[in-house]
């Protein structure tokens, strides 16, 4: 929608907006911003000048501190395994389901779609004891592939409906001529679907890879030796040893902080219409 | 081959079974284990027997749970209601093309990416009560005596809200932005010609207009407050005095907490937070085809 009005409203109601969003933007960034600062700052800066954005001088030393007592490098591997596994795990049994469910009308169908679409809206934390017991009857407790197998587990129907509205639109004719070419459904799934799903399987990984990553409550209760710990449930762990050093905190916030940010910075428009195919194809 | 065999195997179910498996192993069944579990007196290490409905007179007898549940009931009216409020605001200032609304898009978005938990962290260090805690500091510079942020109850209740807010505005900004550009330019134009207020185009044509993006709004949010868990777990803990204890942490708690490993009541306050969450998502499924159409 283009703004109306003539020319002196349009300047008038152009400049509030600048206003208001500039304040806005103070509200949703400043602590953000603080954090990744002060991890860079020199110690007493933080606790003497607390409204000062910009250290005077940048300082790594926290990082020598953290990596001398902690594995952090190995928090930040255990992190990407178990987000990494989880798209890569759940894409590819939602690109199966996803392509079961679009290139045919079949009985059932309407009920495992619904199905798909209430287990993706309830929240696994409110199974998280049951969740917990299974875990460790399978011998998957404290365990990173139990982690990883949970996680990809998690998020396969974000997948499916993702993808299932993104094959949807590609046209059966083609699996029909494919067909007819003496292509098996596998071929299909592989030669056709498959490249030109790409963009749905961008998005859909994006989503999965920011929110697994992110991921604390479950991983919490089921993570327990040092060695496996997921970078979320380690910054638990090492903040709790050392609450009320400000520089420590605000480092392993901001170890937390920048990949997500980086990725949400590099592909914001594959996160929005992941989230909106997804929650909004109903 | 047998013919149904057949049939079954060139269906479309060899494509769909590996992931209807997964999810029956790792959330259908949990959740319908859950209910079991409810109605034992399970700890760990010890499956225990059966109690029957036990557990749910012991929970909706403990104040502590009764407290929780009458904060997680405030908590979501004002997170809900803040959150769709502003988030409207948001997506209002972001209509129209104009310079920088990308730029301001995207940075609106940032508290809605980061990790409930890493927003906790950062709250935390915003509220640190002592003149020199940010916020303190911040209000200190106009005069004013520093606040106890956290360790009162009334306003640790509100400070949780305000970071909830602040944490999932972004999200409802983004969907009630996508509702505000389905409105036709027509309709707006000739609210215009017949010299509609601002105000009343907003109430008479846009909230209407969108109200069906308005609803999904509002269950997505509800659904996401009610099991908020991680960033009120690192700024209060449920504290000052059970306060700030939302249900989920009540659950976790009970279940996990180090004297307490009473899986079988947790598991009933588990039951109590999915009936509820069912309630909405049913409530979602029948707004989306599903509910209209033979799909």
């Amino acid at each position: 929608m283009a703004l109306r009005g003539t020319p002196l409203q349009r300047v008038r109601r152009v400049t509030t907006r600048h206003l208001v969003a500039i304040f806005a933007t103070l509200i949703f960034v400043y602590p953000v911003l603080w954090i990744l600062l002060a991890a860079i700052k020199p110690d007493v800066e933080i606790y003497r000048q607390p409204l000062s954005l910009f250290p005077s001088r940048i300082d790594f030393s926290i990082f020598q501190m953290i990596l001398s007592r902690w594995p952090l490098f190995r928090f930040i591997m255990n992190s990407l395994l178990y987000s990494i596994g989880a798209v890569v795990i759940s894409l590819g049994f939602a690109l199966f389901a996803a392509f079961g469910l679009s290139r045919q009308e079949f009985k059932g169908k309407q009920t495992i779609l619904i199905l798909i679409l209430m287990v993706q809206m309830i929240p696994a934390l409110v199974s998280v004891i049951p969740i917990y017991l299974l875990m460790r009857q399978l011998g998957l407790y404290d365990t990173q592939i139990g982690m990883v197998i949970l996680y990809s587990a998690a998020r396969i129907p974000w997948g499916v409906w993702i993808l299932v509205g993104f094959l949807n639109q590609i046209p059966r004719a083609l699996d029909e001529a494919a067909t007819i070419d003496g292509c098996t459904r596998f071929d299909i799934l592989w030669r056709i679907i498959f490249p030109l799903s790409l963009p749905g399987l961008a998005s859909a990984a994006i989503f999965t890879f920011v929110g697994t990553w992110n991921e604390f409550a479950i991983a919490s209760i089921i993570l327990r030796s040092t060695r496996n710990l997921s970078l979320p449930v380690a910054t638990m762990t090492m903040i709790q040893a050392d609450p009320n050093d400000w520089r420590l905190v605000a480092a392993t916030a901001s170890v937390n902080l920048i990949p997500v940010l980086i990725v949400f910075a590099l592909l914001q428009k594959h996160i929005v219409a992941g989230l909106t195919r997804g929650a909004l194809k109903g | 081959m047998d013919t149904r065999l057949h049939r079954f195997v060139s269906g479309p179910w060899p494509f769909i079974i590996p992931a209807l498996f997964a999810l029956i192993v790792m959330r259908a069944f949990p959740a319908v284990w859950q209910i079991w579990l409810s109605m034992t007196d399970m700890r760990l290490g010890d499956p225990g027997s059966f109690v029957g409905l036990a557990n749910f007179r012991a929970i909706f007898g403990s104040s502590a749970f009764l407290g929780s549940i009458s904060y997680t009931a405030i908590f979501l009216v004002f997170t809900v209601a803040g959150q769709m409020a502003l988030g409207l605001c948001l997506a209002l200032i972001l209509e129209g093309d104009y310079r920088g609304r990308d730029i301001y898009r995207t940075l609106f978005l940032i508290p809605w990416v980061i990790s409930g938990l890493v927003a906790g962290i950062m709250w935390q260090l915003m509220f640190v009560e002592t003149r020199t805690g940010l916020l303190n500091a911040f209000i200190g510079q106009f005069g004013m005596n520093p606040i106890r942020w956290l360790s009162n109850p009334t306003n640790a209740r509100v400070s949780v809200i305000m970071v909830y807010i602040w944490k999932g505005v972004g999200f409802s900004m983004l969907l009630l932005s996508g509702g505000l550009k389905t409105i036709p330019d027509e309709l707006l134009e000739s609210a215009d010609i017949d010299g509609a207020s601002a105000w009343r185009k907003l109430f008479s044509i846009k909230i209407p207009m969108m109200k069906e993006i308005v609803s999904v709004n509002f269950i997505f949010a509800t659904i996401a407050a009610l099991n908020s868990y991680e960033t009120v777990l690192v700024l209060t803990n449920g504290g000052p005095g059970g306060a700030t204890s939302l249900i989920a942490l009540e659950m976790f708690r009970t279940a996990f907490g180090e004297s307490r490993n009473q899986l079988g009541r947790g598991s009933a306050i588990g039951v109590v937070m999915f009936a509820v969450t069912l309630v909405f998502v049913i409530i979602y499924v029948r707004m989306t085809r599903f509910g209209k159409e033979n799909y």
